[in-house]
């Protein structure tokens, strides 16, 4: 199948980020925008879509929005202007969504995208203000509910689309780019980028067409992607489907399609003859926003440092294989967590290796909350490593002093002086230990004779078992290896 | 429920409304009908702001004839034509005024629309209250039959 795709046609895909902004209140109203609140208790008369209530723009929406628009280097309009968009769903009380339409808030950017393969530059096509919707709420499956309930609370909250150019050239290249996507938001702090609550969702368009050829082939929108891995997968069958049915002579339909991550698979939800129409126009409630170039000037100084300058950094600055750098640059947090602890230390690679395996296991994510919340301060991470480095502790009882770091929240050091886990590395006590664990273990000192050399191995075991994990293994490898010469 | 209470609670015009909204902003007639529309009330305010190059204000009928009869006039048409001396400011955003000019021959009311520039109601309103200390037609009531 793949390998068809890969000679016969070219998948092209777009993407649509829908990114809700962190900011404290609603897009046009003041209410709050907390996550999980009781249902409709963060609503009034604007997001309730009662006649007669007027919008005002969320400043703060805005400078999101410019500091994204930034970040992927696109042009701000000056002016631009918000528009109705009519549409008719409960969930939707004014049966409109102010958004942005002809004249969006910024225009041709791109996102560079670092793949195994190489570097994919990635144009981004418009990047617009609007509000979101309610929830509905079904009583049973929603085949065959009796009811359904509409909780207000995220209708209104300011939300953030970015739409691409078709410029990505398979399902991977999509995940990867969203993933580039979502770790930008985070650096500049706009969005907490959190797909499981909805924070990031992502519409995918996907068309095939023979290599060469210039012109698109009809597209299929996929809708409501909400992890990088549903992505990739709708993509993946939707391209496979596409692939069968151009094979068999068919013509793809323009249509909407759902992905079912249950199924793994994508299925028709409207086609083209019943797709909406928007009747769009200028939101008469709000007068065209016009962006000062001197408050537009400050918000792109103080952008930070970007993701992939700072991963190519990581490498350069701190001798870090691209994968450490990758992983580590997702979030803003994770990036000065690692520098915090990694600057002026003797061994960077180290610290990356326990924040990539250990700790990130324990944070159960990437984000700032996660990572604010470690136990484990950058500081005590940096001397848990020069603890095992300078031989103070072994690697195997390093885990152990992490887990109780874990707990308590203590200096290694401290925990390894009161506990006495520092490493045996004198010859003298060892040496007693060697000796029994000769003594008791025939078989392997015969094995070793016989030339079995790993047979040797197992006594090491033994004496770091009987050492309580505290034996420096170099040292008792060293010494069984002397004393089974000798003998 | 929806349909059906709209069809209950809207009247004929409303409803009329609604229609030619919704299809002036359809796809493939929007920029036929709502696009060219927007176009022509540009022209339209251009036309007003050279003529308030030369002058502050502008005065005109209020409406092509004195008040009808309660249903007179069933035909939409000719409703919508009454308001064609008033719908140039509305749609171009200029403040306009009516006051009281004169009375018909059978006793009626006449009303005079003075327009004014941009966000400058403070002249406008100067001069409609100028032209109402000036004239008798303020203190004179039609009798009501």
């Amino acid at each position: 199948m793949s390998t068809t795709t890969a000679t016969t046609y070219e998948t092209v895909i777009g993407l649509e980020v829908h990114a809700q902004l962190a900011t404290r209140s609603k897009m046009f109203c003041g209410c709050a925008t907390t996550f999980g609140a009781p249902p409709n208790s963060q609503t009034c008369p604007i997001c309730q879509g009662m006649p007669g209530t007027l919008p005002v723009i969320n400043r703060r929406a805005v400078e999101f929005a410019v500091r994204t628009a930034l970040a992927f280097e696109c042009r701000v309009n000056e002016s631009c202007r918000f528009a109705r968009k009519h549409y008719y769903y409960p969930d939707m009380p004014k049966n409109y969504q102010i958004s942005q339409y002809e004249e969006p808030l910024a225009e041709d950017g791109a996102l560079d995208v670092d793949l195994a393969g190489g570097t994919r530059h990635i144009r981004i096509q418009r990047l617009h203000l609007e509000e979101d919707v309610g929830k509905l709420v079904h009583e049973g499956d929603f085949a065959d509910a009796q009811s359904s309930l509409v909780d207000y609370n995220r209708s209104g909250m300011p939300l953030m689309e970015t739409v691409s150019h078709p410029d990505l050239r398979s399902p991977e290249e999509a995940a990867a780019y969203l993933k580039a996507f979502r770790a930008v938001l985070l650096f500049i702090g706009v969005c907490d980028g959190n797909m499981e609550e909805g924070s990031l969702r992502c519409d995918a368009n996907v068309s095939l067409r023979r290599h060469g050829a210039t012109e698109l082939g009809t597209k299929v929108e996929i809708k409501n992607l909400n992890s990088f891995r549903n992505v990739q997968h709708a993509l993946e069958y939707e391209v496979v489907r596409q692939t069968r049915a151009l094979e068999a002579g068919e013509r793809i339909v323009q249509e909407t399609r759902l992905f079912d991550p249950d199924r793994g698979a994508t299925r028709s939800m409207r086609s083209k003859e019943y797709a909406h129409d928007y009747r769009y126009f200028p939101e008469p409630d709000l007068v065209p926003l016009k962006l000062d170039p001197a408050w537009v000037a400050g918000i792109r100084a103080a952008l930070p440092e970007l993701p992939r300058a700072q991963r190519q950094r990581f490498v350069s600055q701190y001798g870090l294989p691209a994968y450490d750098a990758g992983i580590l640059t997702q979030s803003r947090a994770l990036a000065e967590y690692y520098e915090t602890a990694a600057r002026g230390h003797a061994n960077p690679k180290a610290i990356s290796n326990w924040i990539m395996t250990e700790l990130l296991r324990e944070l159960g994510g990437d984000d700032e909350s996660a990572v604010t919340r470690s136990p484990v301060s950058p500081a005590h991470l940096a001397s848990l490593v020069s603890l095992i480095d300078d031989g103070t502790i072994s690697g195997k009882i390093a885990k152990d002093v992490f887990a109780r770091m874990l707990g308590s929240g203590e200096d290694p050091a401290a925990i390894v002086r009161r506990e006495g886990l520092t490493q045996v590395a004198d010859a003298g006590a060892l040496q007693a230990l060697v000796d029994q664990a000769i003594a008791a273990n025939p078989k392997a000192v015969a094995d070793f004779k016989s030339g079995k050399t790993v047979a040797a191995k197992a006594l090491v075991g033994q004496v770091m078992k009987a050492s309580g994990g505290k034996a420096n293994p170099a040292m008792v490898d060293r010494l069984i290896q002397e004393k089974l010469s000798r003998t | 429920m929806v349909s059906r209470t709209r069809a209950a609670g809207f009247g004929a015009e409303v409803k009329r409304r609604i229609m030619l909204g919704t299809y002036a902003l359809s796809a493939g007639y929007h920029d036929a009908y709502y696009g060219q529309a927007q176009k022509v009330r540009t022209l339209v305010r251009q036309d007003f702001e050279r003529a308030f190059e030369r002058v502050d204000g502008l005065a005109a009928p209020t409406t092509p004839g004195v008040a009808f009869r309660h249903g007179e006039k069933a035909d939409p048409l000719a409703m919508y034509m009454n308001d064609v001396y008033t719908v140039p400011a509305s749609m171009t955003g200029l403040p306009a005024v009516s006051v009281p000019c004169g009375f018909s021959a059978a006793g009626l009311p006449i009303g005079l629309q003075l327009i004014g520039r941009t966000l400058d109601e403070a002249t406008l309103l100067r001069a409609a209250h100028a032209y109402e200390q000036a004239t008798p037609w303020r203190a004179r009531h039609p009798s009501l039959a």
